[in-house]
This record gives C-alpha cells, sequence and structure tokens, in this order.
C-alpha cells in the first residue's frame, strides 16, 4: 500500500491516507485479491478455455470465406440502428415518469422492470402472435398480410428488449440532475421543452453514453432475438450459435465469438475514454438542493408522452397477455377452450423452479456485491490492476450467453469440476454482472469524490468510506442492480444451456424445451408459474426492506 | 463491511454445498435424451419397471448434447444418448466417444439402421415430406391442386409462402438438399434447388420449425419431417402430411458412451429401446415409424407402405458436406 503509485485523480488527502493505511493495510488487501482472484477463475481463465480450443485451421476456415462478412455487415447495421432507438425509448420513457408529470406514472414506471422480467422465450413466441404472419396485432387488427420477419422484426424485438435497460441507467441519471441547474434555467424563462434539451438532456449524456454502449454491447451479443425473428438477416452472434449447436464446431464457434469480442471491447475502450473527461461534471450527490414545485408541461408535450408511454406498456401488457391466455387455452391459437390442464403439469416441475430461483438468487447477490467492490477498487482508490479488474468485470457482457456457457463448460472439463450448480451460478453471476456494474459505477461517479475525503479527512479509513458513505448512498442503484441480476437469472437461457445436468434442470431451459417439442401449452404456464415466483421474491424482498428501513429510521 | 464479507462467503458456500449434492450415484443410469420429454420419461419409467434400474435423464437439443457427449468422452456424465440422426453418431464416433455394442435385437433391423463397428442403432424411421397448412393454402392458392411432388414445389405462384430449414444450421435441411442433390443428380439437383429457394419465405434454423409454423399458419407450405407433421395433425392442427415419391430417410439412433462405469445397464437400456414394448410406445408419442419390424405403428403415423424412398447414400452426403453448403450459402439469396 505505501508504495502504491498515487496517480490518477482519486484523490486529494494522500496524507491521511497514508498515515491510515499503515494498520488498515490487510483487510482492504485481503477483499481487493478476493476480487482480482474471483474474477481472473471466473472470467479470464474459461475465456482462455476458448482462446486454446479452436485450431489453426478453424482460423482459416472463418477468414478464408466469404459468407462472414454479409454477416459482419448485417451485424454493424443491426447494432447501430437498435442501440439509437433502444436509447431513444429509454430515455423518453424515463423522461415521461421522471421529469414529465404524465398521469399514471407510477404504473408506468412498472412496466419496463415488467418487461425485463420476461423469460426470453416469451419475446419470441409472443412476437410472433403478435406481429407474425398470423399476427394478432397484424393480421387481425390491423387486416396487413405482412412478413416482419427480417431487419424489421429484429429492431422492434431488439428494441422491446434492450429499452428497459436504457430506462433504468436513465431513469437513475435523470434522478440525480441537480433541480438547482432546471430550476435556474426556469427563472431565467426557459420553457420546459428548452430546459429538457439544454439543460436535463446534455446532465444525462453520461447515462445516455453508458446505456448506449451497455446495449450496442448485448445486441452485438443477443442471439435470442435474432433467431427467432432475423428470418434471412444473419448476424454474427447467431452464427456463434449455429456452429456451435447445428454443427457441433467449437473450433469455429470459438473463433467467430472471438471476432465478435473486438468490435466490443472497442466500444469499451472508446467509453471509458469518454467517461474520464465527464466524470467530474456530474459529481451532483453531497450538494443537494430541495427540488421547487415542478411546472406543468405542456398540453402537447404532455399527450405525445403520455401516448408514448401507453403504447409501449400496452404491447408489453400484450405480451404477457399472449402468454397467460396461452396458457388456459387447449392449443395455442387453435382450440381456443379453456383448460387447467397445463397447470396440473406445473408440480413435477417444482425442481426447476426451486432451482431456477436459488440459483438466480445466490447470483444475484455475488453480482452485485463483486460488482460493487469493482467498482469502488477501480474509481475510488488507487489499488493496482485497476485496468485489468475494469475489462474482465464487464467484457463478459460482450460475450454471447452461449459461448461464455461454452467456456465455463471447457474448463470445468479441463479441471475436472464436475459441480453444475456451481457452474450455473458463476455463468449467471458473470453474464449479468456488467450490467450491475455499469449502473453501479453510474451511481458512484454521482457521489462527489469530496465527500470521500471529507469522511477520511475525519479519520475514516478506505473500507469505512465504502460502507458508512459509498454503499449507503447508492442502495437504489444497488437494489436495481439485485433486481435486474436476479431477473435475468431466472430467465437465462443461453448462458446457462451447456451447463445444466442431471439434478439441476432450470426452469428457463425446461420452458425452451417444451416449445421447442410444440408443448406450448404447458411452456406457457410454466412461463407465467415462473414469473408469477419471481414477483412474489420481489414484492417480499422490497416489503422486507421498507419495514427495515422504517424500524431504522 | 463485515456483512458483506459474511455474505460472500455464505454465498459461496450456499453454492458449493449445492454443488456437492449432486455426487453421481453409479447404480443410476444417465440418458442424454434429444427425442420428446414425455417420450423419455415414459421410456425410462417404463425400463425402471422392467429391469429395476433407476433412470434419470438430461432432455436437449441435438448439437447441445453430442457437443457434450464429444467434450466430455474421456469421462462421461452420461451412459447413453437416446436420439438424434446418425449423422451426428457418425460425427461422436468419429471423435471416439462411443462403445460399439451389438444388441441381439439389432439383427432383426435393417442394414441401413446400425452402424457398421455397431457404435450406434437406430430405432425409428425418420423420412422427409411436405406439410400443408390446408386453411392458409386454401386462402392463398384457392383451385390450386395441392403439391404431391418435390417438383411441384418449385412452381412460382408459391413464392414466400414456403418454409425450409436452413440447410447449413440442421441436418434435416441439409438431408433435403442432398435428397434432391442424390435424386435429381448433381446438376439438375442445383438447378431445382435454385428455382426452390425462390419461393422459400424463410430459413429457420431448427428442423422443428418448419412443421411449427405451419401449424400456428404463418406459411402455407413446408418441408419437415413426416411424423413431426402427422404428429402436429392428431393435435388438432391444420396440417396435412404429404409423403411425396422419392424421398430419403434418416434413422434416430441410440449409443453408449465409451467411458461409462454402467456398461451393464447401458446394453439392457439399448436392448429394450429395440423391443416391440418400447418402440410401440415410442410410436404413440412421435408418430415414427418403428424400425423394429414386429412393433405396429400408432394409427395416423404415415404407413411405411406410403413412402418411397431413393437409394440415399449417407458416406456421400457427409464427404461432400462442406463442398456443397460452400456453394448453397453462395448461390442462395
Amino acid at each position: 500500500m505505501q508504495n502504491a503509485k498515487y496517480e490518477g485523480a482519486a484523490s486529494g488527502s494522500k496524507l491521511a491516507e497514508a498515515a491510515i493505511s499503515g494498520n488498515k493495510f490487510s483487510s482492504i488487501k485481503f477483499l481487493h485479491l478476493a476480487v482480482i482472484f474471483l474474477v481472473t477463475a471466473c472470467v479470464v481463465f474459461p475465456l482462455t478455455c476458448v482462446l486454446i480450443t479452436p485450431r489453426l485451421k478453424d482460423f482459416i476456415d472463418v477468414f478464408s470465406s466469404s459468407v462472414w462478412r454479409t454477416a459482419m455487415l448485417n451485424t454493424l447495421l443491426e447494432c447501430i440502428s437498435s442501440t439509437t432507438l433502444s436509447v431513444l425509448v429509454g430515455y423518453l420513457f424515463a423522461y415521461a415518469v421522471i421529469k414529465a408529470d404524465i398521469p399514471f406514472k407510477k404504473i408506468f414506471a412498472f412496466f419496463p422492470i415488467l418487461h425485463l422480467m420476461t423469460p426470453p422465450f416469451v419475446g419470441g413466441l409472443s412476437f410472433i402472435l403478435l406481429f407474425g404472419r398470423q399476427g394478432f396485432i397484424t393480421k387481425t387488427l390491423l387486416g396487413l398480410d405482412v412478413s416482419l420477419y427480417g431487419f424489421p422484426g429484429l429492431l422492434i424485438a431488439q428494441v422491446l428488449c434492450f429499452f428497459p435497460i436504457a430506462y433504468l441507467i436513465c431513469s437513475q441519471v435523470l434522478k440525480r440532475v441537480p433541480p438547482s441547474l432546471e430550476q435556474a434555467a426556469r427563472a431565467m424563462g426557459a420553457s420546459k421543452a428548452r430546459i429538457a434539451l439544454t439543460v436535463t438532456l446534455p446532465l444525462c449524456a453520461n447515462g445516455i453514453l453508458s446505456a448506449a454502449l451497455f446495449i450496442a454491447v448485448s445486441v452485438l451479443s443477443d442471439f435470442g432475438n435474432p433467431m427467432i425473428v432475423a428470418g434471412r438477416f444473419r448476424v454474427l452472434a447467431v452464427e456463434v450459435y449455429t456452429q456451435l449447436t447445428g454443427w457441433v464446431s467449437a473450433g469455429k464457434s470459438c473463433v467467430l465469438g472471438i471476432i465478435l469480442v473486438l468490435p466490443s471491447v472497442a466500444l469499451f475502450i472508446a467509453q471509458n475514454h469518454f467517461m474520464k473527461k465527464q466524470e467530474a461534471k456530474f459529481a451532483v450527490v453531497g450538494s443537494k438542493a430541495s427540488p421547487l414545485p415542478e411546472k406543468k408541461s405542456s398540453v402537447l408535450t404532455w399527450v405525445i408522452l403520455f401516448i408514448f408511454c401507453a403504447f409501449i406498456s400496452l404491447l408489453i401488457l400484450a405480451q404477457f397477455a399472449s402468454i397467460l391466455i396461452g396458457s388456459f387455452q387447449k392449443l395455442w391459437g387453435i382450440n381456443t377452450a379453456f383448460t387447467l390442464e397445463h397447470f396440473k403439469m406445473i408440480k413435477k416441475f417444482s425442481l426447476e423452479l426451486t432451482n431456477s430461483i436459488t440459483f438466480a438468487f445466490i447470483s444475484a447477490l455475488c453480482g452485485t456485491i463483486l460488482a460493487s467492490l469493482s467498482v469502488f477498487f477501480v474509481n475510488r482508490t488507487n489499488l493496482p490492476c485497476k485496468k485489468y479488474l475494469d475489462i474482465c468485470v464487464q467484457i463478459p457482457a460482450a460475450l454471447p450467453g452461449s459461448l461464455f456457457g461454452l467456456a465455463l463448460s471447457l474448463s470445468s472439463t479441463f479441471l475436472h469440476i464436475r459441480a453444475s450448480s456451481l457452474m450455473i451460478v458463476i455463468a449467471m453471476t458473470v453474464a449479468f454482472m456488467p450490467f450491475s456494474y455499469r449502473i453501479i459505477s453510474t451511481v458512484f461517479s454521482q457521489i462527489k469524490i469530496t465527500l470521500d475525503d471529507a469522511s477520511r479527512s475525519l479519520g475514516a479509513d478506505k473500507i469505512q468510506v465504502l460502507t458508512t458513505v459509498l454503499l449507503p448512498l447508492s442502495k437504489g442503484g444497488m437494489f436495481s442492480s439485485f433486481i435486474y441480476d436476479f431477473v435475468r437469472g431466472v430467465g437465462t437461457i443461453s448462458s446457462v444451456i451447456f451447463l445444466v445436468s442431471f439434478k439441476t434442470p432450470l426452469a428457463s431451459i425446461k420452458i425452451l424445451n417444451l416449445a421447442e417439442q410444440g408443448e406450448w401449452g404447458k411452456a406457457a404456464s410454466l412461463a407465467t408459474v415462473l414469473t408469477t415466483l419471481t414477483f412474489s421474491i420481489l414484492l417480499l424482498g422490497s416489503i422486507i426492506l421498507k419495514i427495515w428501513r422504517k424500524k431504522e429510521a | 463491511m463485515k456483512k458483506t464479507i459474511i455474505l460472500i462467503t455464505a454465498a459461496l458456500f450456499a453454492s458449493l454445498a449445492l454443488a456437492g449434492c449432486q455426487k453421481k450415484n453409479t447404480q443410476e443410469l444417465r440418458v442424454y435424451s434429444i427425442i420428446h420429454d414425455e417420450e423419455t420419461e415414459a421410456l425410462t419409467k417404463l425400463f425402471t419397471e422392467k429391469t429395476g434400474i433407476p433412470v434419470s435423464y438430461l432432455r436437449a437439443t441435438t448439437g447441445e448434447l453430442v457437443n457434450r457427449v464429444i467434450t466430455e468422452k474421456n469421462d462421461p456424465l452420461a451412459d447413453v444418448l437416446l436420439g438424434g440422426a446418425s449423422s451426428y453418431h457418425i460425427q461422436a464416433d468419429k471423435e471416439g466417444a462411443l462403445e460399439s455394442y451389438a444388441s441381439p435385437l439389432a439383427k432383426n433391423l435393417p442394414s441401413y439402421a446400425v452402424a457398421q463397428d455397431n457404435t450406434w442403432t437406430g430405432f425409428c424411421v425418420l423420412t422427409l415430406g411436405i406439410g400443408i397448412n390446408e386453411a392458409r393454402y386454401a386462402e392463398k392458392f384457392p383451385g390450386l391442386k395441392i403439391p404431391a411432388s418435390w417438383d411441384d414445389l418449385t412452381n412460382p405462384a408459391f413464392k414466400g409462402e414456403i418454409v425450409l430449414t436452413n440447410p447449413s444450421a440442421s441436418s434435416t435441411g441439409y438431408l433435403f438438399v442432398q435428397n434432391q442433390l442424390q435424386r435429381l443428380g448433381k446438376e439438375k439437383g442445383w438447378d431445382y434447388l435454385l428455382a426452390l429457394t425462390k419461393n422459400v419465405g424463410q430459413f429457420p434454423d431448427s428442423g422443428s420449425a418448419p412443421a411449427k409454423l405451419l401449424g400456428t399458419g404463418e406459411y402455407a407450405i413446408g418441408v419437415s419431417y413426416l411424423h413431426a407433421l402427422a404428429k402436429y395433425n392428431a393435435q388438432g392442427f391444420n396440417v396435412r402430411p404429404i409423403a411425396p415419391p422419392k424421398s430419403v430417410g434418416d434413422v434416430d439412433c441410440v449409443s453408449i458412451m465409451k467411458n461409462t462405469k454402467n456398461l451393464a445397464a447401458a446394453k439392457k437400456f439399448v436392448d429394450f429401446i429395440l423391443s416391440v414394448e418400447a418402440q410401440e410406445l415410442m410410436s404413440q408419442f412421435t408418430f415414427t415409424t418403428p424400425v423394429n419390424p414386429q412393433a405396429k405403428a400408432v394409427k395416423g403415423s404415415i404407413p411405411i407402405a406410403d413412402i418411397d424412398l431413393i437409394n440415399y447414400d449417407v458416406q456421400k452426403a457427409s464427404s461432400e458436406k462442406a463442398e456443397v453448403l460452400d456453394k448453397w450459402v453462395k448461390s442462395v439469396k
């Protein structure tokens, strides 16, 4: 610690730190080492296994073939358009809910979260039912006979899938935009729209960019949506999966995965560069102004935002409705007679349901903790290996889930570890940790570094700064991160599909399996039960948290 | 902070404890199953009743399980791989993952259903056919005769209404391509394929997708395994299965893992799968045609007499796969 180099702009109170660090050497250093070790074992090692799997021939095969060029161009197009639209929708939604005083905003705020809970197959299947060639919206409501399979369908599906992420990040940021600046602008006579565009928006640039880059990487690695709705429009992430499951060619799949990671790493470096410059501007906590009562928006904005939110919410609701209705129908869309037979089957799947909930819960806990610690080490300390940690924690977001699952299974074979549940927990933790990392670092970056300095000059050591200042101030962000990890963990398919074993079946995989076998009624009812369970647990959790907070206060 | 550390440790221990729970029970037979979930359940239950050997199974898609079989070949988790077209078992065999076992019941089987080195044995016949969603067809092509042969599908009227599995992603799709190339010869075969693909609206990656898309009325015409179409038909979907002349067949296979510690039980399982009782049970679920000549296929499945097969050359299909698919990718779309 003493000989650690104090570079970077982290702190202005080096003397105090040096004086204290002597006796608190061990615990923080231990924690730091533990995090580095965990990240190395769970991220770097499996990826190394991916790197050494393909033979030279696989590389030559992939690079000498012209087939992949189209896929690469398609991927680029997909990435740019889906990201832009998702962020736009997510930001507008967040703005409408947080800043514009539209009616039912509390209910609207619930929908993106609800959507995050959708098990992946629900999205795909309900897309077919709603927007397919026989879709309820396209055919029954609009009377169209169109095929959305291909680029347009992919765009709709991905925007619906990823805008909640943008919403979550943007709403965190919007909540923390200092009202004093908006008030000042208003005092000078600026209109609400002008404030939104020239004050609020630039202040959120950090969050928006963060969301955009995160979504861009997620879009790159998304294979569920393109698989189902992209039709003849081929993208790289699907090719990775296809090579693996259709051709049983782990080598080529790994090569394509490696190609896919490169742009993600570039995006990631770009973001880091950009964020460094912006960070200081956005530190706002620690200089709070009491908000003035909001001025009413102009009627036009109000109406447009309301319709916008209602439209998106209705789409999300329609997806759920199709699943709910499907689980009570004898034969989806064909024999609409009411039945309970699918639900009677559910008790057979109790092991699957318990596993899904348990694993996702543990992973969400591990993911949130690991992400918070990593953010702390990277942004608030001068300990070594910052860059390494920063990159390792975020890189899984750039990998298609199935490739990372393959990486884990390769490494467990390599080490002769036969612990399917451990592998599943690691896969879930690692797959969704990048999001936790993003959201927590966004929250941390808004907590002024002067607060750290202040508490440290009052005698707190680094760990105390973390536990008594940073963590309590970022409770909201950590809770969002936990919810996200948990919900995605419950619903994930791609990252665990290669890891489930005889005693560790998962409900999400079972749903996919049932759907794939044409058992849509059962698949839908299992999805309904799983989603209800997930909701109830979260509800219970938030009630307990509320009671706990009241007691504390 | 202490809380956090305690939480981390607790979480890790919890997951480790869970992991510890799944010690391998050597008494139990472990099956990787590619066939239908309910079917696997019924079969394994019957097997346990008959032999007293407990079974646990894991059901997943072909590529996934074959992949596992290959990566785990030195220390297999499963004892038996149940299901999957012969090409996949050949692939696993080439990697040295399969054990040879000539079941006494395999003597009665047609020669195409048994591997030369006895590593895999077919247990039901799969044949390609044409599926029609009658409602959509009647609406789109009123008065047009329903296609009865492969050649009927190239009618330009069908543009955008045919769904065909992507041959570079699925063995079903590739089987279809080889069907045409071997039926018509190389040159005419390609002419046919290029004419047909102009009519194709979508190339899904999964072999089971066309039947599903027909069932929901997304397309009027599709190419799929006949038994899948027959099953959808029996379930109440408006899907009519058609067995065109000069089709090809493949077999769903069962095989034993090379380094299994449960060889005796695994052999019993293979014998069981080929038995008349198991074969008839299977047919009830999947509408496939049993490979054992003594077993009767379920009502509603396509009788073997209605199926006209060409003499399909598996070796040729597998040796020219890369070349054919390369040409496919370059000339289609």
